[in-house]
This record gives structure tokens, C-alpha cells and sequence, in this order.
């Protein structure tokens, strides 16, 4: 098979080029089916009740997400030119066919009790306001606290429009369509935008941007090292060849499979943006093994067609051996409970397929059919990592134990850092404090009532007063705690309507007593108001409705502490038929901790265990197996304890590193393996495999680092918090997993040398 | 307060071809009961296909007089709601039994929901012909009988919240049979189909269901114990008698 292989790529190169390429075109056409979400919610597993309980909220009550829109500046809100800016800004708002509803100060209700007349009307009756029309408003709303916390800012200097966004508008196009109606103020206003819509928006068009021209750059540095160190064009181009055709293949699978099965596995998230960061690094691995190798064969051979013979004869095992355990890796990533993992895990698994396919096809065939100049600097003489890689091998043998114990004390520093690592998912933490978006968000968080949501369900019969008291209880037990803003439900209308028609006296402002007052009042709303001004606040039928809070931004372990307090609180409340359920932002964010390790963990014992299978059965040797996931355990250690001891957060991006690591220490470990094997059975002295393994397969490793790390050291750059993370950590891992591969397994399989050459363990 | 009153449904005989204003003056000039009484029951559907239905006694005089006194649900029953169209403004009482109170209320917005239901006051008011500019779009055959398209458009002034109404009206009796109702951005919002029956002189609505495209709702209106010209007292029309059933 691999002898046939072989032969059929020097004997049929162009045929070979022409199908992988066709093939790789056909697999990159699916990128235009690529559906980019970043619904934190559509990445829980459904059946997870803060999804569930969500899903059914807004199936009853409509969409209770908007993006928020601060407007002011210095001086007072209430102008008469201020206001009919909102007016007109609210106007335009309207208009937009992705905007449901605009709640601002031009659209929302007043209730007045008018020289005995009830009277609901509207609170900016039109859009020039006269002195005395404005000295109204502001005396309702100093009146109306509850109405006044979502509108204006405690200090009256700013105006909150939360705009509900269409069912059928995107997240990018809600987010431009309120940036374009609000881009011309006049000079002094100041706007603010924040809200889940707007982030998720701004996520998906800014950060995707700067980050995919980040990746281009580190994509350039990276052809930069490796020119500097192959010193061929020709050996360049193969390798980015094959690294490019397989991240883009990569990419248009993961089209392909969302166009085919519409499943939202095969989204385009947040965490997929590190998906060609991953693939360019391994794939960068194999590339680089075949290419040096080839070179070095031709330096003895000075032959192509026996120098590809050779490196094919050689590298075909480990290259399918790193392959199908990195893809083992990472397809343990469908036994996870967030739905986009396991998408995430079946492309990338395919990624490496493909990449594997490319590496022992296309690329020995275009080896092959190039015309190499012997005399070149790359085929002539060794270079300077070469001289290194020796030198490094001869420091790590001279002292094995030393280098053991060291790189053991190192292990456990990192475990002590592993226990100071902070869980950090909230998407605000993931932009620098001076970041523009950042900076607009906290603003609105500050000056109004909040930007998240938190959402009470309460079945029950809502015009029970002994119903609505217990939600008063609720409501007033929320307001008390920290990082919650205010509160409002159908209590606040009741109550509100009792009192107006109560000829307005504040006494009046409770719960009726009866069933009848109750019914009689909701009644009274729906022959002047639009029954509408509720239907997000309780459902047709009176059996449910909502109690909704507004959460200031806080850490997610601050959120999580609060869901925790709320969940005990409701549970044990005395509750008189009603049952409640909650949900929103901040329960997303702490289920979404507790899946997120709970699916890292798992994977992570999936996929070594499957290492270990897959190496114990190749190399016919459990030692061996063991000994293969020894590079990247200790790297996943040092990583992690790493960022502990640096105070760098673990949120769904950074969680993925392990991928990394896993992907990338197999790689060298088996890459190791395999040739430290291959030397025993050419007969090398016992002595002198290790060293003679270190020479062999320390520079590829040793270029594939340095090429990988200074590469995407450029996303350090990044304005986004977790892929700044990710470029530093991928330079962590790499470094850590070829040390891990040139020390600690060089030195234990040097000291057990006997035991590894055996005849089972050979 | 706009004139609750259905009037731009009854019929007269149109045969020749018209302008668009001399179909609206026909439509406009069909004669209406003095009074009328009739018990309604009013069946709003929501977009997930909850249904809420209520039940009123409703009586009428002219065009600017009525009561509705609510019979069902249980919660509602003894709610009675007065309206008294008067030059100094219009009235509107309405009756709390829970509360033992009367209250008089107002809305100031034309748009503003009926009943919590699809129509709105706007909906319910009388068509002055001076407030619109009428068009007529073209002509339709509809079940073998000839109609005409045509089309109001509000004046500026009139603070519609609709950009324009295209009602179908049957050629023979230039009565409406259906209505499609614009929003200000042009987009369709709402249908209202409407089914007649003859009483005396007259022909009133016995069936009307609107339905709002845009929020997936709808409302079913069904008339029946229909009386016409019974001679109702203007002193009916008085709060003291809201608080006790007919």
C-alpha cells in the first residue's frame, strides 16, 4: 500500500496534483455556506434549562434581548432639541424593517389621572416639546422611578433607547443599522451602544476582521522564518501549499456540513476563529518533517525521485500516526455537551484528514516533479538550527536526571498554578479596558440600570393578587441584591393603574385585594391602551408572566455567585400556586462554566486515552503509548499553570488550547517515536539513539516552533482579549511541547533505554 | 374622540362608471340605522393560537352614542363602558364593579387599540371624505361580481397611522367587503372582511374579522340579536345606567 503510494506519486504526479487540487477547490467552494453565529445561548446544549426556559420565554413573550443606545452629553437630557433628536433618531429606528420596536422616551406610555379622567397617553405626545410639555415629563418621571431607571440616566444627562430587533434580523445587521441611524448627531451629543445584539454584532464583523488580518500577517512571518531557515522558495511554497489547501478545505467543509444538515453544530462561532490557527500549526508540523527530511535525503542521495522514496518510506507512518491521533484528539470533541464543539471538532478533524491526504500525496508528487538545484543553499549544507538541535541534544544527555528533576519541579510549580486559574466567559472581558467597544458598554452599564437581563417566569393566575404578591416579593428581594438594577412585571402596572384610578393617591399604589379589582383594572388599560404595552410582561391567557431585571456587567464568577444566590432564594421561598423558573444572561454564563470544563475534561481523558490506544497499537508497545502523550501532558500542565501563575483567564477560547497542545504534542512525540524506533531497528548503538533521534527530528520540531511562534505572535496584537491569549499561549505550547518532546522524553526514554529497546518494546 | 360607528358598510345601487370621490360620496351617503342593538362576541387570537373571547350588550344611537356592557368573562361581568360624542370633546365613562367606582377615561392616540383588540379607534371611526384623497386603483371580478379598488389615502394632518386604505367595493350596492389597511411605511398590517345582513332598511355588519399581518393576531367580531330603529332614549345614554345589566 505504502510502497504503491509511493510509486503512484512519481509516476502519476500531475494526475495526483490535478485530483487533490480539484478535489480541495470543490471543498472550498462550501465556504460561502459558512453561517457565522455568536449566540453564546445556541451554543448550550438544548436541552439545558436556562435554553430551554429562554426559548419558551420568547416564544410567549416575544424577544426580550435589545441593543441599547445611550444618548446625551453635557447639560441636561430635557432640551427641546435633545428630545426631538431622540424622536427623530427613534422615528428613523422605527422605519428600519429589522427593527421590531424602539422603547424610548418618544414611544413609551404615560398613565395620568387628568382632572378625573384616566388617561393613557403617550410620554413625548410629538416631537417639539414646549418648556411646559417638558417640565411634565420630567415631573412624571421623577414620579415614576420604575419607568425613569430604564429611560434616562440617574444623573439626566443621558436618554436609553433599547431597540428590539426583528426575529429575522441578524445580530450584524441590527448592529448597523442602529449605528447608521445614529452616526450623524450633531456635534456635543455623545452615543453609547451596548446590549448582547450589539456585541454579538460587533463581535462578528469587527473582531472576525481584525482577527482573520492578524492570521494573515502571522501567515507571511511565518513563510518568513521558514524561508530564512529551508532556504528554498520551492520548499516554502510546498509547505504553504498544503497548509493553505487544507485550512481552506477546512474551512469549506465546515460550509458544506451547515448547508447539508442546517444543524447549529456547524455554526461559525467566536471559538472557531482559532480553528486555521490550529490547522496552519499542525499542518505546518508535517510539512516541515517532510520537507527537511527530503532536503537532507537529497544532500546524500543528490536524486529526487530516490530522495522522495526515501522521506515517503520514513515519514509515511508517523505522518499517518500524528494524523489520526491529533485527529483522535480532536474528535473526542463530539462527546462534548456544547453543540459547537462538536462541530468544531469534526471539521478540524477533517482538516487534519485532509491535510494528511495533501502532505502524502500532493506534496511528494510536486516534490518530484520540481527541478531542485543541487548546488542551492537549502540542498547543499546543514543549517544553523541544525548546529543547535545537536548542541541542545548533547546538554539534555550529558545530564538526564538533572534535566528530569528540573523539568519535574517545573511540573509542579505549574499544578500549583493550575489551582489560581480564573474562569472568565463574559464576553465584556473579552475587549482591553481602552477598547472603544469596552468603554461603551461600561458606560451604558454605569449610567443606566444595567445591560444584562435576567428573566423570572411565574406560572400562576395572574390576576390573583395573592399571585401578584408573591412576584412584589420576588421583585423586591432581587433589588436588594448586588450588580441587579431594577426590576419590572404586570405588579408594577397593577399597581400603577390602582393608583391612578384611585384618584392618584400614592396609598393606593399596592396590590388590589381582589381577584375582581384586578381583572376590572386590566380591563380598564385594554379600552384605551395598546394591549401590546404588556404582552411582553405577561402572556395571553393571564397563567404566566415575567419578572424582568436588569444586571449590571460583573465577572463571571461574580455572575455565577449571584444565579447560585438566586436559585437557593426562589427554591426555598414559600410559594402559593406558583411555580417559577429563570434564565438569562447570567444563568447562560454560569451553565456555560460548568459545560465548558465539565466538556474540557472530558475530551481532554477521551483523547489521551485514545493516544494511548492508538500509539499502543501501532507501536505494538503499551510503554511506547504511555510514553507518547508524555510530552503533551506536561505541556498541558506548564500551560495551564502558566496561566494561573500570570492571572491569564480560562474562557471558551483559551479552553481550546488543550487542542493545541494535543495536536501539536503528538505530534512531535510520535515524530519521535517512530524514529528513535527506526534507528533501533537500523541497528544503532543503544548509546547513541537518542542523541542520533534528537539530531533527526529535532529540527523540524525546532523549526516548526519558531516558524509557528513568531508567526502568530502577531494576534498578541489583537484588540480581542482571548485571541491576544490565544497567540501567547500558542507560543507557550509550542515551546512547552518541544521541550517536553526533547527533554522529558528524550531523558526518560534515554534512562530507560533498555526497557524501550527490549523486544516488546521495540 | 373619533365616531364609534360602523357606517361605510351599507350598500346603494351604483351602476354607471364613477371618479373616485363620487364612489367614496355614495359609500359615505348610505343610510344607518338611528339606533341599533345587538349582543357581540369578540374572539381575539393570538399568533400562537391562544384565543380570548368576551361578550358584550351593545346599544347604539347615531352616530356618536353607545354602551357596552360586558357579560362575559366572569371577571368582566358588570364592566360597562359609556361614549358620548359631544362638540366640547368626546366622553368616555366606564363602569368598575370590583371598584364600585366610575372612571372616566381618555385616550389621546387614534392608533391606540379597541378592546385589546385588532381595531382601533381610528378603525371605528367614520371616514371624513374631506381627510382623504381617494383613487381608484382599477377593478376586480370577485365571485362573478364587479368591484372597484379603491384607494384612501389620509390627508397630512390627520395623524393616520396608516399610509393608505384600498378597500374592494361591490359595484352593484357600492358596499365594502373588504379592506386592506398600510402602515406608514407602506407595508401591509392589516385585513378586515366584513359579512352583512339585511335588517330592515339597512344592511349592518353580522360578522367582521380583522387580522394583523404583521403581529399574526386576529380578531373575529360576530353580531347577533340585531335589532334596528327600536326607539332607544337619548336618557340611556346616561353613567347612572351603566351600573346595572339590561
Amino acid at each position: 500500500m505504502k510502497a504503491a503510494l509511493i510509486r503512484l506519486t512519481l509516476e502519476r504526479p500531475r494526475i495526483l496534483v490535478l485530483a487533490t487540487v480539484a478535489i480541495s477547490l470543490v471543498l472550498i467552494s462550501g465556504i460561502r455556506f459558512i453561517h457565522f453565529e455568536d449566540d453564546i445561548l445556541k451554543m448550550l446544549p438544548t436541552d439545558m434549562p436556562s435554553r430551554v426556559i429562554w426559548e419558551d420565554v420568547e416564544e410567549q413573550f416575544g424577544a426580550t434581548e435589545a441593543l441599547l443606545v445611550s444618548l446625551g452629553g453635557e447639560g441636561t437630557l430635557f432640551t427641546p432639541e435633545r428630545l426631538a433628536l431622540i424622536w427623530d433618531i427613534t422615528r428613523t429606528l422605527e422605519d428600519d424593517p429589522r427593527v421590531d420596536e424602539v422603547m424610548s422616551l418618544a414611544t413609551m406610555n404615560r398613565i395620568d389621572n387628568v382632572d378625573g379622567f384616566l388617561e393613557v397617553g403617550d410620554l413625548m405626545p410629538h416631537r417639539d416639546l414646549s418648556p411646559t410639555d417638558i417640565s411634565g415629563l420630567e415631573a412624571y418621571l421623577d414620579a415614576n422611578p420604575e419607568i425613569a431607571d430604564r429611560l434616562v440616566s440617574t444623573n439626566r444627562r443621558y436618554a436609553m433607547m433599547a431597540v428590539v430587533p426583528h426575529t429575522t434580523a441578524t445580530d450584524e445587521e441590527i448592529a448597523a443599522a442602529v449605528t447608521r441611524a445614529v452616526e450623524a448627531v450633531p456635534e456635543g451629543i455623545e452615543i453609547s451602544l451596548a446590549g448582547m445584539p450589539y456585541v454579538r454584532g460587533i463581535l462578528s464583523e469587527t473582531v472576525r476582521t481584525e482577527v482573520f488580518t492578524l492570521m494573515r500577517i502571522g501567515l507571511v512571518v511565518l513563510a518568513l522564518v521558514l524561508l530564512l531557515n529551508l532556504r528554498s522558495v520551492a520548499g516554502l511554497g510546498m509547505v504553504l501549499m498544503v497548509n493553505v489547501l487544507s485550512t481552506a478545505s477546512m474551512a469549506g467543509f465546515l460550509g458544506w456540513m451547515f448547508h447539508f444538515t442546517g444543524s447549529d453544530q456547524f455554526n461559525f462561532t467566536i471559538l472557531n476563529s482559532s480553528m486555521p490557527v490550529i490547522l496552519l500549526t499542525i499542518a505546518t508540523a508535517d510539512g516541515v518533517h517532510i520537507i527537511t527530511r527530503f532536503f537532507r535525503e537529497m544532500r546524500v542521495r543528490h536524486d529526487v525521485r530516490s530522495s522522495v522514496e526515501a522521506t515517503m518510506n520514513v515519514l509515511m507512518l508517523p505522518v499517518f500516526l500524528t494524523s489520526i491521533t491529533t485527529i483522535a484528539g480532536f474528535i473526542s470533541l463530539v462527546t462534548s455537551p456544547l453543540r459547537v464543539m462538536t462541530g468544531y471538532g469534526i471539521a478540524i478533524s477533517f482538516g487534519i484528514f485532509w491535510a494528511w491526504v495533501l502532505s502524502i500525496t500532493l506534496l511528494p508528487s510536486v516534490m518530484g516533479m520540481t527541478k531542485w538545484n543541487l548546488s542551492g543553499r537549502a540542498l547543499s549544507g546543514s543549517g544553523l538550527m541544525e548546529g543547535v538541535i545537536h548542541r541542545l541534544g548533547q546538554a539534555v544527555l550529558r545530564r538526564p536526571r538533572t534535566v528530569l528533576a528540573g523539568g519535574l519541579a517545573l511540573i509542579v510549580f505549574s499544578i500549583i498554578g493550575t489551582t489560581m486559574l480564573v474562569v472568565e466567559v463574559n464576553f465584556l472581558a473579552f475587549f482591553k479596558p481602552s477598547s472603544p467597544i469596552r468603554q461603551s458598554i461600561e458606560f451604558v452599564d454605569d449610567n443606566f440600570a444595567g445591560t444584562l437581563n435576567l428573566v423570572i417566569e411565574v406560572t400562576g393566575d395572574m390576576k390573583d393578587p395573592q399571585t401578584l404578591r408573591q412576584m412584589e416579593t420576588i421583585q423586591n428581594h432581587l433589588e436588594t441584591q448586588p450588580y441587579m438594577g431594577s426590576t419590572v412585571s404586570l405588579v408594577n402596572i397593577v399597581r400603577k393603574l390602582h393608583r391612578t384610578i384611585m384618584d392618584d393617591s400614592v396609598q393606593y399604589e399596592i396590590i388590589p385585594e381582589t381577584r375582581g379589582q384586578v381583572a376590572n383594572l386590566l380591563t380598564l388599560y385594554s379600552m384605551t391602551g395598546d394591549p401590546d404595552d404588556f404582552s411582553s410582561l405577561v402572556d395571553y391567557d393571564y397563567s404566566k408572566a415575567l419578572i424582568s431585571a436588569t444586571v449590571k456587567q460583573n465577572t463571571t464568577g461574580q455572575m455565577m455567585e449571584m444565579v447560585a444566590q438566586t436559585s437557593s432564594y426562589l427554591e426555598e421561598l414559600p410559594k402559593e400556586n406558583i411555580t417559577v423558573r429563570f434564565t438569562g444572561f447570567p444563568v447562560f454564563i454560569s451553565d456555560f462554566v460548568d459545560v465548558l470544563i465539565t466538556s474540557s475534561l472530558r475530551s481532554l481523558a477521551v483523547s489521551l486515552v485514545l493516544i494511548i490506544l492508538l500509539s499502543w497499537f501501532f507501536f505494538k508497545s503499551l510503554l511506547w503509548g504511555a510514553l507518547a502523550v508524555l510530552p503533551l501532558g506536561t505541556a498541558i500542565i506548564l500551560n495551564f499553570g502558566l496561566m494561573g501563575w500570570f492571572g491569564l483567564d480560562l474562557n471558551h477560547v483559551t479552553a481550546l488550547l488543550t487542542s493545541i497542545i494535543i495536536g501539536v504534542g503528538v505530534d512531535f512525540a510520535v515524530h519521535f517515536i517512530a524514529q528513535y524506533r527506526h534507528f533501533i531497528s537500523a541497528g544503532v548503538p543503544r548509546e547513541d539513539v537518542c542523541q542520533k533521534t534528537i539530531d533527526d527530528v529535532g529540527y523540524p520540531i525546532l523549526l516548526n516552533v519558531t516558524a509557528v511562534s513568531v508567526g502568530f505572535s502577531a494576534l498578541l496584537f489583537s484588540e480581542f482579549i482571548p485571541m491576544g491569549y490565544m497567540g501567547g499561549l500558542v507560543i507557550i505550547s509550542m515551546v512547552s511541547c518541544a521541550l517536553g518532546t526533547l527533554t522529558i522524553l528524550a531523558t526518560v526514554s534515554h534512562l530507560m533505554r533498555d526497557k524501550v529497546t527490549a523486544p516488546d518494546g521495540a | 374622540m373619533p365616531r364609534i360607528i360602523i357606517i361605510s358598510l351599507l350598500s346603494l345601487s351604483v351602476t354607471m362608471a364613477q371618479t373616485a370621490s363620487e364612489i367614496a360620496l355614495q359609500i359615505d351617503q348610505r343610510p344607518s340605522p338611528v339606533d341599533m342593538t345587538s349582543d357581540m362576541t369578540m374572539r381575539l387570537t393570538s399568533k400562537t393560537g391562544k384565543t380570548r373571547t368576551l361578550s358584550v350588550h351593545t346599544v347604539r344611537k347615531g352616530e356618536g352614542r353607545m354602551i357596552l356592557w360586558f357579560t362575559a368573562p366572569a371577571d368582566d361581568r358588570g364592566v360597562a363602558f359609556l361614549t358620548i360624542e359631544r362638540e366640547s370633546g368626546d366622553e368616555m365613562r366606564m363602569w368598575l364593579p370590583s371598584f364600585k367606582k366610575m372612571r372616566r377615561i381618555s385616550t389621546s392616540r387614534r392608533g391606540d387599540s379597541f378592546m385589546g383588540s385588532d381595531l382601533s379607534f381610528e378603525d371605528l371611526s367614520s371616514r371624513n371624505l374631506d381627510d382623504y384623497t381617494h383613487n381608484l386603483l382599477g377593478e376586480e371580478l370577485i365571485n362573478g361580481e364587479e368591484h372597484w379598488l379603491l384607494e384612501n389615502v389620509p390627508n397630512a394632518d390627520l395623524r393616520s397611522s396608516y399610509s393608505r386604505i384600498v378597500s374592494v367595493v361591490r359595484k352593484s350596492d357600492a358596499q365594502i367587503s373588504r379592506e386592506m389597511y398600510y402602515d406608514r411605511a407602506g407595508e401591509l398590517i392589516k385585513e378586515r372582511t366584513v359579512e352583512m345582513g339585511t335588517f330592515g332598511a339597512y344592511s349592518v355588519p353580522v360578522r367582521m374579522v380583522v387580522r394583523n399581518v404583521q403581529k399574526n393576531h386576529s380578531t373575529e367580531l360576530t353580531f347577533t340579536n340585531i335589532e334596528v330603529d327600536t326607539g332607544i332614549k337619548e336618557s340611556l345614554f346616561h353613567e347612572r345606567n351603566l351600573r346595572r345589566l339590561p
